[in-house]
């Protein structure tokens, strides 16, 4: 009865730890990034993910003319580096913060047109396995 | 002893068991992550074409994003546009849907009515969206985003437009992200169908074409681009008949945007910043034009499609 009583224990527990992703990303999002685009306000869109080291996340979007955005790369510690490239509809690159200290980006648009957020997660850890975490991409506009 | 024996081997089976069942239920590792319902990801691996690897590679990382309701009655407004309580679908209506579809499209629907309404502060507007908004999303599965704190921070807070928009933003998002999450990204795919629709429904509605405001047709032909994100999206998320319908309008009303007339700058676009503001500006690129016939035609049939959504 003991054993059995064991068992169960160790099922609940090692069942909890393995708690959906999907929803730790939302919730590392909702209180580590949205703080952040105050006072732009949140286009409402959840655009996150968890990604392993050397993958991209990517997210197209309409900027207007008129408007001034922030964007908002968000990512877990774990994923050292991570940077994002702005690109319009060709590929043609405009904007990275690459070798900036920022996740936060404010700008307008002359005109309106569509740009593609590009987000790269580098490949830093020296051991076979690739860490993961979240990140997400955030877009918020100013009244 | 042998008794003895028997039971520790039953403990250690026991355990053994026990990992196997945890290492089964387990997340399976996130190397490259497929979207729910999407028939290349159901095809065994040597059927797939390399189409089909692309779009599996590419799925899980690529979104599609689209304005906010808010964003977009914040664009009209700007442009010059004005209330009128007529054109947007009574909140008594909720009633009405009874299909998971509808109920998402309606949703999106009053999330833009909300947003419209409550960009020009109409407070007891705002209250009746919010419930029948709530009234949805209760039975959609995501009443969290509706839940009571919220609720009594919107009924605190129904005068001050600022904390309202930022609210509405919160809830949407916390509906937005909670589908996603539960792997029901096709019901978010419809509510946001739903708002971008009501959204441009609303801009027609605003145009006066015997004193056309020129800001709001260029806002209305500007949907052109918002259009194409939004099939995108619906083309990653189709799932059987829930999106079918909704993705086939879309395909009819795009057909009339790609009629516009297109001017691009030669040359990428260019990026500058403001050294005192540290505000980046993207360079002029493209711009569209609309005759009167077709934004005529857009009119009418974004009308169509929002009044069987709403009816």
């Amino acid at each position: 009865m003991k054993a059995l009583a064991q068992l169960f224990l160790v099922l609940v527990v090692s069942i909890a730890s393995f708690s959906d992703a999907g929803a730790q990303c939302k919730n590392f999002t909702k209180r580590k990034c949205i703080p952040q685009m105050a006072p732009y306000i949140n286009n409402g869109q959840y655009n996150g993910a968890t990604l392993f080291e050397g993958e991209t996340a990517s997210v197209m979007m309409t900027f207007y003319s008129g408007q001034d955005y922030r964007l908002i790369v968000c990512s877990q510690d774990i994923l050292k580096g991570t940077y994002f490239e702005i690109k319009d509809e060709d590929g043609n690159l405009l904007y990275t913060n690459k070798d900036k200290d920022s996740d936060v980006w404010d700008f307008n648009v002359a005109s309106t047109q569509q740009l593609m957020v590009e987000v790269t997660v580098p490949q830093t850890s020296t051991h076979d396995v690739k860490n993961s975490g979240c990140v997400s991409i955030l877009v918020g506009f100013l009244e | 002893m042998k008794i003895l024996k028997v039971v520790a081997i039953s403990k250690w089976s026991l355990i053994f068991a026990a990992l196997w069942l945890v290492a089964a239920c387990a997340e399976q590792p996130k190397g490259k992550e497929e979207p729910a319902n999407d028939p290349a990801a159901e095809t065994p691996a040597d059927d797939r074409t390399d189409e089909d690897e692309e779009r599996l590679s590419q799925a899980k990382k690529l979104f599609f994003a689209l304005p906010s309701p808010i964003e977009t009655a914040s664009l009209l407004k700007k442009a010059g546009a004005t209330y009128d309580q007529e054109v947007l679908n009574g909140h008594t209506n909720v009633s009405n849907y009874q299909t998971i579809s509808k109920k998402a499209l309606n949703l999106g629907v009053y999330g833009a009515d909300l947003s419209y309404s409550s960009i020009f502060e109409q407070t007891q507007q705002c209250l009746e969206y919010i419930k029948s908004a709530r009234m949805l999303a209760a039975e959609l599965g995501i009443a969290n985003a509706f839940n009571p704190e919220v609720m009594e921070r919107f009924e605190s807070n129904i005068s001050d437009r600022d904390t309202v928009m930022n609210l509405i933003s919160e809830v949407f998002w916390s509906a937005n992200s909670s589908l996603k999450a539960t792997e029901s990204s096709n019901i978010a795919a419809l509510i946001l169908s739903g708002g971008w629709v009501e959204g441009l429904y609303i801009a027609s509605k605003m145009v006066d074409m015997e004193n056309p405001n020129e800001q709001i047709i260029k806002r209305i032909a500007e949907q052109k681009f918002a259009l194409e994100n939004l099939l995108q999206l619906m083309e990653m998320y189709e799932d059987g008949d829930i999106l079918k319908e909704t993705h086939q309008d879309l395909k009819e009303l795009k057909a009339l945007f790609d009629n516009l007339d297109e001017a691009k700058a030669d040359g990428p676009a260019t990026a500058s910043v403001n050294e005192e503001t540290g505000v980046t500006t993207i360079g002029a690129k493209r711009e569209l034009s609309i005759s009167p016939e077709q934004l005529a035609a857009i009119s009418e049939k974004v009308g169509a499609i929002r009044g069987k959504y709403v009816e």
